[in-house]
């Protein structure tokens, strides 16, 4: 062999064993990895960890992805892949810590094979890409005993949640039994089951079908729920009671949730001063009838009174800083509105709590001011509230709508107002004399004698939040072309609260990976900047024009027979004036909001010049002077020289 | 000092030196004789280091350029065939970079600067880049890398090739000055060239010795004293009238 | 151990400065500091400014592109160039190795390519002017595009060796950088799967330089990521030197 071939021969080998050295080394090295993400993406939290010790017998995970079908389908759906990527990414560390008992299949389901026929068995949404390539993306989690449990759909849009939702579905798989949620509401939050063929049925023939709210759905999940009775007079045998919009409740019913709570039990509380969600008010107000639907009622308050917590009616919660866009009605041009209130990381970071921890996005909407009062053997935690620079505003029911009067009314503050309150401790009852039954009901005669405790022995928990609408379909989801998706975290905020009352400690600290604000802020401020200056220039218009219509009629009481041709006159040219002016302040306008926007685009330009050509000038700069440089030098050493020589 | 053993080298499929052997020593100029292609490029960068012998071997002042390649390589100055230079370069830095590779104590360095860029009158264009001088101070560029570290042996393969007379001149004065404490290898197709600096000579044709001596003995095979008529008939093996070899 | 002579850091010294001796060098920087900008700034959906996020990552999903023709221009010259004009006969008969000579020369070049990703640091006073962004996913997308130019270098060097037309060289980097880059891209393993068992699907993705890229740009340095470029550095290194071996004297 010449030596030639020879070093042919060793670069191919070379390279051949280049290959092989990175497909092992990298299969060995795989797990070695430090997280550099301020948020963790890649880390396991301490409750996921404490889980993922308690499995003791082997547990399957299988993760469906269609592969080669998104590889060939529309570049929105590669998109898909990264997120797979993660999720992979992620199932590995999962296994990594389980000691073995995890273990992690990658399928890709082929049209026609048998793992596309048990995805189908499974449950996994399939959505259908061409006509023979169809689309999974879910996983399975099965334990010996057959027991099984299925992410159907994995969203990227809650990919923050993601840690959460694979270690509920291992925590599900290794403790099948649910725990017992009742939900109390005057809304139809919890509808009887009906079987969707049914439902269809019902819809076809013009009967409502009445659904459940999907955090109730969501709750269901995990847990069994049962629905409690709103006539009810003993609450007995679950894990949490969930109270939503409490008004009109018998004193039964209030005792008895009275006594429930005192005997130990776990309450998580949502009153509104204004709930949009109750449609029947919405009716009534369509038909000119009364005044938002606010809870607690004056019996329900009562109870409160106990717990330390107040809110009054008739008062909201705003934060100029948190303000939502939106439009009020339709054919409206959306503005930032007070009554939407869009909590970021700054409402609930400060409070560190296992409840709201990592939720940075949240949407209230006219929530109520809580305030405390000390009791004794009570602690009262905030665990949600605006900025410091959020304020409590009150507003008559007529004013509701008009967002600009809203902001008239409200001033900055300078503390936090709270949204959500956490009360622990030993509670008294509200009842100290027991409940007098209703003299015409028979039955609940014989009760009147059920003993009274009026001092709890042991430690209980309540939550409140003061919206309700917060957890309502409308503000919680949106519609996707996936389906409803979380719109943002106040379903997290639901579920959170349920599960600190039943105190699962390790799953709720998994919770959101948290979200940290990455967003222009500088940018974010000069648009609010601006907003506040048109807000001004159009009270200034509004102003102007009411004053000339107030001019206007008192010209009109003025008027007499000999005058009105001048009055009307005068009339006219006023008129000119203000038509003058308000175009004027229109242009002005005009030019607040131009101005605004131009800031921006003048900050995005000068980066945009910054990053394209600032170096690049400098450097061309640079090459210049240095060239000049060296042969200046060049001719001045020869210079010297010269002068040596001579 | 230099001692060349039998050295041959083969490419993929063509013999270019077929054992080579030969001596030179401390003020000797050797001159290297051949048509084109007959191997003396090839000869000398085996000389050097550049390539490996496929059989035999070179030693510069005892070292073996096979086996202890770096330090039989800093006996040696080379400057190559065609003056190859970094162009982008300015003299003085060129050569303070050679320098540096060569090794030289930095605080020698401006000392051998002068001498060489005197030695070589290199002096006018020192402040210039490589680029933009002539193929005579190219070559003397050349020539002064290849003196930096003020070398035992120096191997120049053809260094008068496209000069001027007068370049060409001044060329071999520098070099019969250089001849005094080194042992210079030099290659070159001109005749009179060997004549009028060579001590010693040698022809190779084919990869072959064809010959070894003094130029006069060189010159006394023809009886016209015509040193081109005896070269032919070495190289091509004919018979030229008048030359007996 | 191996002792490095002081001609590697003359050596290394003298290339690297060479970059900012010839306007290549400077044309190089110009084109790859604007280009880059204009990339992450391009009006689009894709735009830095119109996703509105303080991260770099927008600016970081160009640099393999800008790095597939840009780092073939570098390396093209690196032995192309020498062994055309003759140089590599003066450079490789001073007492230096092929080997060390190579290490040298890719080091410098190297060392270039990291000057270059400096002068990109208006993007980091961008994103830090305009938000908060996650400063230690920054660097490793730096850390990241440094190890995938050392990577494409080495590439680009054994392909500087194998020819002496910087042309060819440069085509022929930018044939193997593209084919490195876009080993693991679905249509690719798509296209490899219906031909070649799994395995091999498997082998291809685990040799792509923008699946490495993309794994450290996301904040999570993997051992076997630097394994990688580690490997992939040294092998295609080692390839040029033989090469070198071979062909200097052609």
């Amino acid at each position: 062999m010449s030596k030639r071939t020879q070093n042919y021969l060793k670069v191919f080998l070379a390279l051949f064993s280049m290959v092989l050295m990175i497909y092992i080394g990298g299969a060995l090295l795989k797990r070695a990895k430090v997280d550099f993400t301020q948020e963790g993406l890649y880390t396991l939290s301490p409750g996921t960890k404490s889980i993922l010790s308690k499995i003791d017998s082997p547990l399957k995970l299988k993760l469906y992805y269609s592969k080669t079908a998104a590889n060939k389908g529309t570049e929105a759906l590669r998109a898909f892949n990264n997120y797979y990527i993660y999720v992979q990414e992620l199932l590995r560390q999962y296994v990594s810590h389980s000691r073995n008992n995890l273990s992690l299949d990658l399928i890709d389901p082929r049209p026609d094979t048998p793992e596309e026929e048990e995805a189908g068995v499974y449950g996994l949404k399939k959505f259908n890409i061409t006509e023979t390539e169809s689309y999974f993306f879910g996983l399975v989690a099965e334990n010996e005993s057959g027991t099984e449990k299925v992410i159907e759909f994995f969203d990227p849009s809650a990919k923050d949640r993601l840690e959460y939702e694979l270690t509920k579905l291992i925590y599900t798989v290794l403790n099948p039994r649910k725990k017992s949620i009742g939900i109390l509401s005057s809304l139809g939050v919890v509808a009887e089951d009906v079987n969707p063929y049914m439902a269809q049925i019902m819809r076809m023939q013009g009967k409502p079908v009445s659904e459940s709210w999907m955090v109730v759905k969501m709750l269901k999940e995990l847990y069994d729920v049962k629905k409690i009775d709103l006539k009810g007079d003993s609450i007995a045998g679950i894990d949490a009671l969930v109270v939503i919009h409490p008004r009109g409740l018998p004193q039964e019913t209030l005792f008895a949730i009275d006594q429930y709570l005192i005997k130990g039990g776990r309450l998580l509380v949502f009153v509104d001063p204004n709930a949009l969600s109750d449609r029947s008010s919405q009716m009534a107000a369509m038909y000119g009838g009364g005044g938002p639907s606010f809870s607690p009622d004056a019996s329900f308050k009562k109870l409160m009174d106990k717990w330390g917590i107040e809110m009054k009616i008739g008062t909201y919660a705003g934060d100029k800083y948190l303000s939502g866009v939106g439009r009020f009605g339709q054919g409206q041009m959306p503005s930032r509105l007070l009554a939407l209130l869009n909590c970021d990381a700054r409402c609930t970071s400060p409070y560190r709590d296992a409840v709201t921890a990592g939720i940075d996005r949240s949407l209230f909407i006219l929530p109520g001011v809580l305030t405390k009062r000390e009791m004794k053997g009570l602690t009262h935690t905030p665990i949600l509230s605006t900025t410091e620079k959020g304020n409590g505003y009150t507003a008559a029911s007529h004013e509701i709508n008009n967002p600009a009067r809203l902001f008239e009314k409200f001033s900055e503050g300078t503390s936090p107002v709270v949204i959500a309150y956490r009360v622990v401790g030993e509670f008294e009852t509200a009842f100290p004399a027991g409940v007098v039954p209703d003299p015409k009901d028979k039955k609940k005669k014989k009760k009147g004698k059920t003993p009274i405790i009026k001092k709890s022995q042991k430690e209980s928990a309540v939550i409140v939040f003061s919206d309700v609408d917060f957890i309502s379909d409308q503000f919680a989801f949106k519609n996707t072309f996936f389906g409803p998706a979380l719109a943002n975290g106040n379903s997290t905020l639901f579920l959170n609260g349920v599960e600190a009352l039943t105190g699962d400690v390790d799953l709720m600290s998994v919770r959101s990976k948290g979200k940290i604000n990455r967003s222009f802020d500088v940018i974010n401020r000069i648009e609010l900047e601006a907003e506040k200056k048109t807000a001004d220039k159009v009270k200034e218009i509004n102003a102007s024009i009411t004053r000339f219509q107030g001019e206007l009629n008192r010209l009109g009481s003025q008027a007499n027979e000999g005058n009105i041709a001048l009055l009307q006159n005068e009339g006219l040219r006023k008129k000119k004036e203000l038509a003058k002016k308000v175009a004027a302040l229109k242009r002005e306008l005009r030019m607040v909001k131009r101005v605004g926007r131009e800031k921006i685009e003048r900050i995005g330009k000068f980066f945009q010049y910054l990053n394209t050509l600032f170096v690049p000038l400098l450097l061309i700069g640079f090459g210049f002077y240095y060239s000049r440089k060296r042969s200046r030098i060049t001719q001045m050493k020869t210079v010297e020289r010269d002068e040596v020589r001579s | 000092m230099l001692e060349v053993k039998e050295v041959s080298k083969t490419f993929a499929d063509f013999e270019a030196v077929k054992g080579i052997s030969f001596q030179a020593n401390r003020g000797e100029v050797l001159g290297f004789l051949g048509p084109n292609g007959a191997g003396k490029s090839t000869t000398m960068k085996v000389i050097t280091g550049f390539l490996d012998p496929s059989g035999g071997e070179a030693l510069i002042c005892g070292k073996s350029i096979t086996t202890e390649r770096k330090e039989a390589q800093r006996f040696i100055g080379y400057a190559p065939e065609n003056a190859p230079l970094y162009d982008e370069m300015y003299v003085r830095e060129f050569l303070t970079f050679i320098a540096r590779m060569r090794e030289i104590e930095s605080e020698r360095i401006p000392d051998r600067l002068k001498e060489v860029l005197t030695m070589c009158s290199l002096n006018e264009v020192a402040f210039q880049k490589i680029e933009t001088l002539s193929k005579g101070y190219k070559r003397r560029v050349s020539l002064a890398q290849a003196l930096i570290h003020d070398p035992k042996v120096l191997i120049l393969d053809e260094p008068t090739d496209g000069l001027d007379p007068n370049q060409k001149h001044d060329m071999r004065e520098l070099i019969r000055k250089l001849a005094k404490e080194k042992c210079i290898l030099i290659s070159t197709h001109i005749l009179e060239e060997v004549e009028e600096i060579c001590d010693r000579c040698i022809i190779i044709g084919e990869g072959k010795k064809l010959f070894e001596g003094a130029p006069h003995d060189l010159k006394s095979k023809s009886n016209k004293g015509k040193i081109q008529d005896v070269f032919r008939a070495i190289t091509l093996k004919t018979n030229v009238s008048g030359v007996s070899l | 151990m191996i002792r490095i002579s002081p001609a590697v850091k003359h050596l290394f010294v003298k290339e690297f400065t060479s970059y900012f001796k010839t306007p290549l060098g400077h044309v190089f920087l110009v084109i790859f500091l604007f280009g880059i900008g204009y990339l992450t700034f391009e009006p689009g959906r894709g735009s830095f400014f119109y996703i509105r996020e303080a991260s770099l990552g927008p600016f970081f999903r160009h640099i393999p592109w800008m790095f597939l023709f840009l780092i073939p221009a570098v390396s093209m010259k690196l032995w192309a160039e020498e062994r055309k004009t003759g140089t590599v006969e003066l450079l490789l008969t001073m007492p230096v190795s092929v080997a060390e000579a190579v290490i040298a020369k890719f080091l410098a070049s190297w060392a270039f390519i990291g000057v270059a990703l400096l002068g990109t640091f208006p993007m980091v006073v961008t994103v830090i002017y305009l938000g908060s962004p996650d400063l230690g996913v920054a660097f490793l997308g730096y850390v990241a595009s440094f190890l995938m130019a050392g990577t494409l270098l080495a590439v680009g060097g054994f392909f500087s060796a194998l020819t002496k037309n910087q042309v060819v060289s440069f085509i022929l980097t930018v044939v193997a950088a593209l084919f490195l880059l876009m080993a693991g891209s679905p249509p690719i393993l798509e296209f490899v799967s219906t031909v070649f068992p799994k395995y091999f699907v498997d082998l291809l993705e685990s040799l792509s330089v923008l699946g490495h890229f993309d794994s450290i740009e996301r904040g999570v340095f993997a051992l076997s990521n630097l394994w990688f470029f580690s490997v992939m550095i040294v092998f295609w290194l080692y390839g040029s030197i033989v090469l070198l071996n071979e062909n200097k004297a052609d």
